[in-house]
């Protein structure tokens, strides 16, 4: 699509998703404060509650 | 015309169902309480894009309408057994409608709700008629309350005027600087500033933090490849953004920027909770000042009634809009994307972006987002300086 070639996304991305399945969260928890543990922390939490349907919020209003 | 296009053709719900998928109840409930702003913003999607009902509706929703409403979500709240929602009082700008109305409005749809249901109302506002008065008021209703600000005083006073044209900095930083005060802090759900890439992206952000806000949310402006945004050439608004990224990301605290939080979770593989960017289903529905329901309110900015649903509170309930194509198609995750964002690499982060980004009246919301190459230089910004910290922090 014309629309499409416009944004350039015929590049070749090469690399997926981080993979953190195997990697020891725990010290990166550590990180005090950072983005990336609070990150990790909902990650956490997501895998212990399997249950846990997260939905997308309303883009123009803050929950 | 659209209606001839995706999702309103092309998407079979029966195999869907079929293939074990289940519609997610809505937890997030709009209510267009007023339909009229005090500012005149330059990129707002209610008024100055392709949808211009606003004209035609009540400019603030009648009781009647409300309690109608009400009746629904508690009927949706029943039938789901659902333990919370979350009722935001929209707009336009609904402190038009003033304090006492609004917190009477939080009141009704607690007394609404069944005991087994909690709740959080919340008004998102241009925070100008919101002073000491008023906060004591909404207060006493425990109402949350966003403010929507666009940085710095030179940027929001140019993309944020009254209708006279005078900027509205002061007055929303009157009201910022209240929310932050100990009295009133926990009312405080965070501010929303709209991405303008000229501007100064540090000078936006020190200004968003100096808010005192808690949480940040960085929304692009509402575009299609109908009508796309302006500067968006270079990649301009994914620069723009990861310039904050890098800057909040290296300053330790507790401020979340939701967006950039999301993206760094999906990237990780979790599921984020931004309408922006990922597969999450969408579980709001709007309900407009005349009793109307209708889809996210951001559609607007593709067509004219492209929010539309056909459905009213007076006669349907909230699970006929779980049938309707729009909102189905934004609850099928991966499946609802075009053929191109399903084979790209960040797509689980990225998600097609924004509905409305994806719309083209050739091809409906089956494309990229308009702001694709923007949300792939960011993703793949972030994606290398999570997996440089992740890989020095697990090293052995």
């Amino acid at each position: 699509m014309e629309a499409a070639q416009a944004a350039g996304q015929d590049t070749v991305i090469e690399s997926d998703l981080v993979d953190v399945a195997s990697m020891p969260l725990e010290e990166v928890l550590h990180a005090d404060g950072s983005a990336l543990r609070h990150a990790l922390e909902r990650l956490a939490q997501q895998r212990r509650d399997p249950t846990l349907v997260v939905v997308a919020s309303h883009g123009n209003a803050l929950p | 015309m659209s209606e001839f296009r995706w999702p309103y053709v092309g998407l079979n719900r029966d195999r869907l169902e079929a293939d074990g998928w289940r519609a997610t109840p809505f937890s997030q409930f709009v209510l267009k309480v007023a339909q009229r702003c005090n500012l005149a913003c330059q990129y707002c999607f209610v008024y100055t894009k392709a949808d211009q009902s606003w004209r035609t509706r009540p400019p603030h929703m009648p009781e009647p309408v409300l309690r109608t409403a009400l009746d629904r979500i508690a009927e949706h709240v029943e039938t789901h057994a659902l333990e919370h929602v979350t009722v935001i009082l929209h707009g336009g700008e609904p402190m038009l409608l003033g304090a006492h109305r609004l917190r009477d409005i939080a009141r009704a749809v607690r007394a609404a709700l069944p005991a087994s249901c909690t709740s959080t109302v919340s008004v998102q506002t241009n925070g100008v008629l919101l002073d000491e008065a008023a906060l004591d008021v909404l207060s006493t209703a425990g109402v949350r309350i966003g403010v929507s600000v666009d940085g710095d005083e030179q940027t929001h006073n140019g993309r944020r005027p009254f209708h006279h044209g005078g900027g509205s900095h002061a007055a929303t930083t009157r009201a910022l600087r209240l929310l932050a005060e100990p009295k009133y802090r926990a009312m405080f759900a965070g501010v929303l500033c709209t991405v303008d890439p000229k501007s100064d992206p540090l000078s936006c952000y020190d200004a968003l933090r100096a808010t005192g806000a808690t949480t940040i949310d960085l929304l692009l402006p509402h575009a299609t490849w109908d009508d796309p945004p302006a500067g968006r050439a270079g990649a301009a608004f994914g620069q723009w953004l990861a310039r904050i990224f890098d800057a909040w990301y290296e300053q330790p605290g507790d401020v979340r920027v939701r967006l950039l939080d999301d993206i760094i979770l999906q990237i990780l593989g979790g599921a984020g909770s931004s309408e922006q960017v990922g597969v999450s289903p969408v579980a709001v529905v709007v309900v407009e000042s005349d009793g109307a329901i209708e889809q996210v309110d951001s559609l607007k900015a593709a067509y004219s009634g492209a929010a539309d649903t056909g459905l009213h509170v007076d006669h349907d309930p909230f699970d006929a809009a779980l049938r309707h194509p729009g909102v189905l198609a934004r609850q099928i995750g991966l499946r609802a994307l075009s053929r191109q964002c399903r084979s790209c690499a960040v797509v689980d982060a990225c998600g097609g972006g924004h509905y409305v980004h994806r719309y083209s009246a050739d091809a409906g919301f089956a494309n990229p987002s308009v702001y694709c190459e923007d949300l792939l230089h960011l993703i793949t910004h972030i994606k290398a300086r999570v997996t440089a910290d992740l890989d020095a922090a697990t090293a052995p």
